[in-house]
């Protein structure tokens, strides 16, 4: 699997291949670290066609910050792969925790479940829901509401950010490997 | 570093020396809000000129000083802030929670 292949690879970008950009980076899952991430993404030359500095940083960052939240140890190496293509852009962030847990299960799905939709959490205005795709797999979608605002919510706010950026986010996890969130924005 | 002052009655609160509002300072920077705001203290200006990022932990300090604020009697305004900060603000869904100012007078008047 490529993404087995890059995470192997440490500190190397980018990888050309079949036009296609690979950055890969890692990076302890210490949240102090976030610093270094905004540098090197202020480094990296993707076209803003395709995302802005800020948009990137943001997705980036959240994924980065749900990945540490998902360690048990601030040595936990977190990767980051930014697939980039003229009309795309795939960005992985890979964890090792133990996958997001929907309905009262985490990270292995039974088959039951998959096909079907649940409600993560409710902001005043937003609620975050999940599909579940595969036995392994999840995919967000955002459903608006009407809501008080003072029942504003301070945090679980990043996933549905990343949502109005994004065309597709997905959590993959896997048993024996790492765990991946992987967000995909299509050139339009 | 947080730098506060009182101006007729309204506090304009201003972050020095800080370009993100993130995890990496968002706990610190919500227990200094919440100490700078009180019953008294209600009326707040959050000068947001030097900052040019803010993840959901940055909007969470921001959500909790509106709400302390609120529940003191008053209200949270935003002045200063650059067009990629209320993108932010739009992005996580709360340009209609706060009103923005584009100068520090103005916000001030508005109280």
């Amino acid at each position: 699997m490529f993404l087995n292949f890059l995470i192997q690879r440490k500190n190397v970008s980018p990888v050309i291949k079949l036009n296609r950009m690979y950055y890969i980076n890692n990076f302890n899952s210490d949240k102090d670290n976030l610093s270094l991430i905004y540098k090197w993404i202020a480094e990296l030359e993707i076209p803003t066609t395709i995302i802005s500095q800020l948009h990137l940083k943001l997705i980036v960052n959240e994924g980065f910050i749900n990945a540490c939240n998902a360690s048990r140890n601030k040595f936990e190496r977190i990767n980051i792969i930014l697939n980039v293509s003229d009309k795309s852009i795939e960005i992985l962030v890979t964890d090792i925790g133990k996958g997001f847990k929907v309905d009262h299960h985490q990270g292995n799905f039974p088959s039951k479940m998959i096909g079907k939709t649940y409600k993560l959490f409710t902001q005043p205005i937003e609620e975050l829901m999940v599909s579940v795709i595969d036995n392994n797999c999840i995919r967000f979608f955002c459903n608006k509401r009407e809501g008080e605002i003072a029942k504003l919510l301070e945090s679980n706010r990043g996933l549905l950010s990343m949502l109005k950026i994004s065309d597709v986010v997905e959590y993959h996890y896997s048993k024996n490997s790492l765990n991946y969130l992987y967000v995909e924005l299509n050139n339009k | 570093m947080i730098h506060s002052k009182k101006v007729n009655n309204v506090t304009i609160i201003s972050f020095n020396g800080m370009e993100s509002l993130d995890a990496q300072n968002a706990f610190r920077i919500k227990g200094e809000l919440k100490g700078l705001i009180n019953e008294k203290v209600s009326k707040v200006i959050l000068d947001l000129e030097n900052i040019n990022f803010i993840d959901s932990s940055g909007f969470g300090a921001i959500i909790s000083a509106l709400k302390t604020a609120k529940r003191a009697g008053g209200n949270l305004k935003i002045c200063n802030a650059s067009e990629n900060t209320i993108e932010l603000f739009r992005l996580m869904s709360l340009d209609s929670v706060f009103e923005f100012f584009d100068s520090e007078e103005k916000c001030q008047s508005s109280y």
